[in-house]
């Protein structure tokens, strides 16, 4: 079921009903109150995911059920070496699943290229399951997490299931850790009037993000990129820059939905997107983007590796040199870097393409970590801290930001490039096309609907500038003339209105295929 | 919770209370109340759906008229005059044409599927595929709904019908205005044969649209791009679905022909699609006008760049029961 589907806009008023009426208020004198109203997520969630294909549901259960087991086989055993050992079963058993539903017939098909044998035998032609990569890394920071003693396994099936099933963010993330959803699932949740006031904001939000911006720019984009060879550079150009802004809006508004959706059940989710944008650098661009992700390969894969901190080893520690030492730290480091944005990339999907967007993008970070700069801009672009501690935002950048920013911009724009193409000649196919000066010249294809898409992402940019503290760009109240409510109503319509009157064919967010 | 709820149901829900009201008030697409075929003769109107009209028309007469010979296809239809085909049939076949905007397999195979639940005799059959990504072979909903099938033969529900028709009243606002002049009865567009189901629309023969949106007036023509061969189209359930009408027509010992139709992109049906055809209809029942075909060569050929003229489809009759030869 998508989000921006009619299904989906029958199927949350019924489920939000029940859940509260049904399983919250016409229970509360029921001891089991909270066991049945997980339940009710459980099946709700699963109804959800089974609408696209109910067969996968049994890998969901799979996932599911040995990550439970896990939790308390971890537990269970006597010595810290049983743990790891049931720790690792863990994870080898359901990256196996991962492997085999995403990446057996690619490497299959590299195999048999190297050794020149048919590869057609090879292959299993397998269905990826939607948001596969999404619920088992998930399942994997459970057990690591309980492993690492940051969370208590759970011994509650139904909580357990409702936080890997989740449906809200089952498809696509946020990858949410168990030290922050499950607890919630283990305690009594209340309505607050607020909360679900803020989330239907944030669902709009994200609905106008992939319906108006992001499926807009994907009809130009999946023109040009589907015959590359006959569009000018210019077409290029735009097209790229079109499809920067339809990851952007596709991803996050499908973030923006699951967040809002998820207040609306009293769950608080991690925010996944932070107007990345609006970036000064790459390595704060990868603060901002696919925060879940991100900060999961950082906590799983980087620090364990030894992060930008290493153990120096005894035979370069008893040596005394310090600065032999800071070398062999920034090795390590470097090394980690490139480990995790090659990772990143390939959890993408199985693809050399994916690989290589996570190389550029390690090459253009490692820079930034030489020269101790990756840490420079934690704060939000353009802001004033007041005498009293309050923080402000200015209207405009200056003109320093304003550079810093565009060349970000570029930057994550030629890595879409090679993001978005089929294969690796396509990319050179793609970036020889941008470079041919004359067709950089030529006026571009389909000038309406590239207009219609340049004033979308204008309204998108300028919301979300104006919001950029905020957690969503429809967070008007007290603001200037938003203080008037009718204001606030009348723009929340337009935005309705515009989702209708812009809408294309459906599309499906893009992010499912991973 | 109850001042949320409240808020929801002011907010959005009376909009939508306000939106059905006035969908119901306007009935843009005439399926909520029951409509005389004689009202869509008397007040013509652009936004029907083509196949619901077919259909209607053909349960009315059904009794009266004892239909056994058929054309089933797409707008594309509305070339063929059935009058001019009868002459090649036997004196009592009683032809009616089928059509249906943007007509695809799915639809092509519920109407033989219908015609055959309803015991109707099916004796003599054209059936007409379109050459092109978006037509015959593609089963998506390409225009809806206009070009949703009629619940009857779908197996739809009359409630999921509906709904399909609410979401595209409601998925283009700027439309509305369109909508209201449709309720006022002020696009006339659409004529039919009351009879034979036979379309007057837009066809070099009977013009009801303004001349100026034919090509023939026109100097702007569309660039006609070589021969193109398209990729194969047909899958498994499309194949499957072929398969049936077949079993169909051949239960009905019915006299049919398949027509691939000409188009002003000369786009060429794929090799093995057309090998598909050819195994499953046999390739004296079989005829192929895709691509840079000579009895569709000219641009003048085409009322616009979605329909050749009815000296296309003329031809094309001749063509197959023996009296034209085409010049290479």
């Amino acid at each position: 079921m998508l989000f921006n589907s009619f299904e989906f806009a029958i199927f949350l008023p019924i489920v939000f009903l029940l859940y509260w009426f049904v399983f919250d208020y016409a229970m509360r004198k029921c001891k089991r109150q909270l066991l049945w109203q997980n339940l009710f997520v459980v099946v709700a969630s699963y109804i959800f995911y089974g609408w696209w294909d109910w067969r996968f549901l049994i890998l969901i259960a799979i996932t599911t059920l040995l990550s439970f087991l896990s939790g308390i086989g971890i537990e269970y055993a006597p010595t810290q070496r049983g743990k790891k050992a049931v720790m690792i079963a863990n994870i080898i058993v359901n990256l196996g699943i991962l492997g085999i539903y995403k990446y057996y017939d690619f490497f299959a098909t590299q195999f048999a290229r190297l050794f020149g044998i048919e590869s057609d035998f090879l292959l299993l032609h397998l269905i990826l399951p939607v948001g596969i990569s999404f619920y088992t890394f998930q399942a994997l920071s459970y057990s690591i997490d309980v492993y690492r003693k940051q969370i208590q396994p759970t011994h509650d099936i139904v909580a357990f299931t409702a936080f890997l099933s989740f449906f809200p963010q089952l498809v696509a993330g946020p990858i949410e850790r168990a030290t922050n959803l499950l607890p919630q699932f283990q305690k009594k949740r209340s309505f607050d009037y607020a909360t679900a006031v803020d989330g239907m904001r944030q669902i709009l939000w994200g609905l106008f993000k992939k319906i108006v911006v992001a499926d807009n720019c994907a009809t130009y984009v999946d023109t040009v990129f589907a015959d590359i060879s006959n569009q000018s550079g210019s077409t290029l150009l735009l097209a790229a820059i079109l499809f920067t802004f339809q990851i952007y809006g596709d991803f996050s508004g499908y973030s923006d939905i699951a967040i809002g959706t998820a207040k609306l059940f009293g769950i608080k989710l991690m925010r996944n997107f932070n107007v990345p944008y609006f970036s000064r650098d790459i390595a704060e661009f990868w603060r901002r983007w696919h925060i879940s992700l991100t900060t999961w390969f950082r906590d799983y894969v980087y620090i364990p590796l030894g992060g930008s901190r290493p153990n120096i080893p005894e035979t370069i520690r008893l040596k005394g040199d310090k600065a032999l030492e800071a070398r062999y730290t920034k090795w390590i480091a470097v090394r980690n870097t490139f480990v995790i944005f090659l990772l990143s990339g390939f959890w993408h999907g199985a693809n050399w393409t994916f690989v290589l967007w996570g190389a550029y993008h390690a090459l253009l970070f490692v820079p930034l970590l030489l020269l101790n700069k990756n840490r420079r801009y934690r704060d939000t672009v353009a802001i004033v801290t007041l005498p009293d501690g309050t923080i402000k935002t200015k209207l405009l950048p200056s003109l320093k930001e304003a550079g810093q920013m565009l060349l970000t911009f570029v930057l994550a724009v030629f890595g879409w490039i090679i993001f978005r193409s089929e294969n690796i000649s396509d990319i050179g196919l793609y970036l020889s096309g941008i470079c041919d000066m004359h067709g950089l010249l030529m006026l571009p294809i389909k000038k309406k609907l590239l207009l219609r898409c340049i004033c979308f992402i204008i309204i998108m940019l300028g919301i979300e500038w104006g919001n950029r503290l905020q957690e969503h760009g429809l967070v008007l109240k007290g603001k200037g003339i938003f203080k008037y409510k009718w204001i606030r109503i009348l723009i929340y319509y337009l935005l309705i209105i515009s989702m209708l009157e812009f809408s294309t064919h459906q599309h499906s967010f893009i992010y499912f295929q991973f | 919770m109850k001042r949320f709820i409240l808020q929801i149901l002011v907010w959005i829900g009376i909009p939508i209370c306000l939106l059905i009201g006035l969908y119901v008030a306007l009935d843009p697409y005439r399926i909520v109340f029951p409509y005389s075929i004689s009202y869509f003769i008397e007040k013509p109107l652009s936004k029907t759906n083509r196949e619901y009209l077919s259909i209607k028309l053909f349960e009315d007469n059904l009794q009266r008229r004892s239909y056994d010979s058929f054309i089933i296809g797409s707008s594309r239809t509305g070339a063929f005059n059935s009058y001019q085909w009868k002459k090649y049939l036997e004196v009592d076949n009683n032809p009616y044409i089928f059509t249906s905007w943007r007509e695809n397999i799915q639809g092509i195979y519920q109407k033989i599927m219908y015609l055959d639940n309803a015991n109707v005799d099916i004796n003599n059959v054209l059936l007409l595929f379109d050459c092109g990504e978006q037509y015959t072979f593609n089963i998506s909903n390409g225009e809806a709904p206009l070009t949703n099938h009629y619940y009857k033969l779908s197996n739809q529900t009359v409630l999921g019908y509906q709904i399909d028709y609410f979401k595209a009243f409601i998925s283009k606002p700027s439309k509305l205005h369109t909508y209201i002049q449709n309720a006022k009865q002020k696009n006339k567009v659409l004529t039919f044969d009351t009879i034979t189901n036979d379309s007057h629309l837009c066809n070099d023969t009977i013009t009801v649209c303004p001349k100026s949106n034919m090509l023939i007036n026109r100097t702007d023509w569309e660039i006609r791009t070589p021969e193109q061969m398209l990729p194969n189209l047909i899958n498994n359930d499309m194949e499957v679905m072929l398969s049936e009408i077949y079993q169909v027509l051949k239960k009905h010992n019915t006299n049919y022909k398949i027509i691939i139709c000409p188009n002003y992109f000369r786009w060429k049906i794929s090799d093995n699609d057309f090998l598909i055809l050819t195994n499953i209809f046999g390739e004296q029942n079989l005829f192929n006008y895709s691509g840079d075909h000579p009895i569709a060569s000219e641009k003048y050929y085409y009322n616009d760049i979605e329909h050749f003229n009815s000296s296309v489809a003329w031809r094309i009759i001749e063509d197959i029961y023996g009296q034209y030869n085409i010049q290479e």
